[in-house]
């Protein structure tokens, strides 16, 4: 009983100030303004509240609204608004400091019942150039503020344009009364968890790897139909033999497919892709030129499964004032064998195909002179349905050996486990002696 | 209560297996990669040092419970039957001494095991050394696994043929010479074991070179 009326007494409080706490409270900071009001800090005031508290101080003056889009009372405790402080503190009639207003947007409007008159000013042309006559409120946009480590530059900015603007306006009329304040409470967010604001806005700064590419193909042809997928470019590495050093070239741009890809009458295919006039990427001693290569993947089909046969490959290359030119290089291709009608899916870096080593009696020989890497890439010749890859087929499977392993391991220890748990019920008491119903055995003790 | 008690844990344990499978098999089967569950797969990818060691982990292990269950079963009835006849402690310990030769025979063949195991690169090793490698993996794990189970039953009969004699000779002093013989065929059949692993241990070839 007592619990549930606390619960519900709980649930209804949080709604409520949870209610209260979806108005927007901002500090408004004034001065050059000679007035007597004090403000209950603990309280929120209203637009009109405020306006109704300093009218009286605001008659005969300029009123230089600035608005900010966000702003908090921590803001002011800071360091960031000094140049403001220093302003403030100037030779002036006096200020005044409302830490929580809401409905702050509306305070042109309500001045504007008030009897002033409302000017928007969006940019330095908009100012006065001379003293103004009448009750008028400027009201001046600040530019916005972003969350996080920015937050304080552009605070520091913002002080600096108000000095500038009141200074200039002050020159003109020496009764200007300055108003800042903001749209919206930095520290609240209504809308968005403050958190993904916060992603969003350093995501701004650090967009999505620039190396992604994300470069789908739809090769479609009467014979047959063919989906590629890069999600960065492939890398395609030549090395000169005599050299250790290997020229990478990235082939971020579009390939040129030639032929007939994909026949499914024949069930065969050949993907040709034609790369033309790359310059190298990689460490700044790579200095070379791709005019040329051209990477064919020669498809088949066997027993309701397709694959990669071959990879062969023409390039025309110059890497550090040599020129290389290969015809028709066999390259060694990853196993690729993957159900008809699904796709080959492959996220790790991993070798497409490579020049392979030779096994030279008892030497051992790398004339890994081409290697075709691949970072994300999916691949769906053969019974490509209407617009989608069929299901990945992974080059990394769901259990991968040493899975396997730990698995079986890990199941013989279980047992030993096991084995020792059904031991632990085999642990009897003496109960030879025991007699519920017979005297307790006491022993005496002697001294 | 106490069978009900071993008797529940035993069937959750295989039931959460069971269920495991299950559920793995049936994710398999029906996203269509029914034959990603390639046994030959895994035995062609996995490496061979997980065979090896594990085959030294059963050599040692095993014959340790087989030797440890033996000395329980004959020492708990040396202990026994000494109180009412203490003639038999000393000639008895026989049986203990047979029963630790069992474990002795599987560490003899681990420590064998353990000194055959070495790295190689299966990137820069030529076919035939992968091959090699992989024989030695194999063969050390059937090595080890052979020597833990038979010295395991080895262990277990000795202990109980041990408890007999001890029981037969604080009856009856001239039974024990007869039983020993019995316990002596127990104990060869140990020696087979460690035999077949050292023939199987001898062809073995790990490491680069």
């Amino acid at each position: 009983m007592i619990p549930l009326t606390g619960i519900i007494s709980l649930v209804v409080f949080t709604l409520f100030s949870g209610v209260l706490c979806f108005e927007n409270n901002v500090p408004v900071y004034m001065w050059n303004i000679d007035t007597d009001a004090v403000v209950n800090p603990l309280h929120s005031l209203n637009a009109e509240e405020l306006v109704g508290k300093v009218s009286l101080s605001l008659e005969g003056k300029l009123v230089a609204l600035f608005m900010q889009d966000e702003l908090s009372v921590d803001d002011f405790k800071s360091n960031d608004l000094a140049a403001l402080k220093s302003l403030a503190e100037m030779d002036n009639d006096g200020t005044f400091y409302a830490p929580s207003v809401t409905k702050t947007t509306k305070l042109p409007e309500v001045l504007a019942a008030a009897g002033y008159n409302v000017v928007y000013v969006k940019s330095h042309q908009d100012l006065p150039t001379s003293a103004v006559v009448g009750k008028t409120v400027l009201v001046i946009d600040l530019p916005a503020t972003q969350l996080g480590d920015l937050r304080k530059e552009n605070l520091q900015l913002n002080s600096n344009a108000i000095t500038e603007i009141y200074e200039t306006l002050k020159s003109q009329q020496p009764d200007v009364v300055g108003i800042f304040t903001a749209k919206r409470n930095s520290q609240l967010q209504l809308d968005e968890s403050r958190r993904r604001i916060a992603r969003s806005a350093t995501a701004k700064s650090a967009p999505r790897e620039e190396t992604f590419v994300d470069k789908f193909y739809n090769i479609t042809q009467e014979s047959g139909k063919l989906f590629l997928f890069f999600e960065k470019a492939p890398i395609l590495k030549i090395k000169d033999e005599n050299k250790t050093a290997w020229a990478n070239f990235t082939l971020n741009v579009d390939p040129v497919f030639t032929g007939t890809v994909v026949n499914e009458t024949h069930k065969t295919g050949v993907l040709v892709l034609t790369y033309e006039a790359l310059a190298p990427s990689g460490p700044k001693n790579d200095s070379g030129f791709l005019t040329k290569a051209k990477i064919s993947f020669h498809l088949s089909t066997k027993r309701g499964y397709w694959y990669i046969n071959q990879t062969t490959i023409d390039f025309d290359v110059k890497i550090n004032d040599a020129t290389f030119k290969e015809d028709n290089l066999v390259l060694v291709t990853t196993d690729v064998s993957t159900p008809l009608g699904r796709s080959w899916h492959c996220t790790p870096k991993s070798r497409l195909a490579s020049y392979g080593y030779y096994f030279n009696g008892t030497i051992i020989k790398y004339t890994n002179k081409v290697i075709l890497e691949t970072d994300g890439f999916q691949l769906q010749p053969f019974k490509v349905s209407k617009d989608k890859f069929g299901d990945g087929y992974d080059c990394v499977g769901f259990f991968t050996e040493g899975i396997w392993a730990a698995i079986i391991l890990g199941l013989i220890i279980a047992m030993m486990l096991a084995w020792a748990i059904s031991m632990l019920a085999d642990v009897r008491t003496p109960d030879r002696y025991d007699d519920p119903k017979g005297k307790t055995i006491t022993i005496t003790a002697t001294e | 209560m106490a069978a009900r008690y071993r008797e529940t844990y035993i069937y959750s344990f295989g039931g959460l297996l069971a269920a495991a499978v299950v559920v793995f098999g049936i994710y398999y089967i029906l996203t269509g990669q029914g034959e990603r569950i390639d046994i030959g797969w895994f035995l062609e990818t996995i490496t061979p040092y997980m065979w090896a060691t594990t085959g030294i982990a059963f050599a040692v292990s095993l014959s340790v419970i087989g030797a440890a269950l033996g000395i329980y079963t004959t020492g708990s009835s040396i202990i026994g039957g000494g109180v009412k006849a203490p003639r038999i402690k000393t000639k008895n310990l026989i049986s203990v001494i047979f029963c630790e030769a069992v474990a002795i025979y599987g560490l003899i063949i681990a420590i064998v095991l353990a000194g055959m195991l070495d790295k190689y690169d299966p990137l820069k090793a030529s076919p035939e050394k992968v091959a090699l490698n992989y024989f030695s993996g194999f063969a050390m794990f059937g090595s080890g696994l052979t020597v833990g189970l038979v010295n395991l039953f080895c262990g277990i009969s000795v202990g109980i043929v041990g408890s007999g004699a001890a029981l037969a000779d604080a009856a009856n002093p001239s039974l024990f010479v007869k039983i020993l013989i019995v316990e002596i065929f127990g104990s060869a059949v140990g020696l087979f074991g460690l035999i077949v692993g050292i023939l199987m241990s001898s062809r073995i070839k790990m490491g680069d070179i």
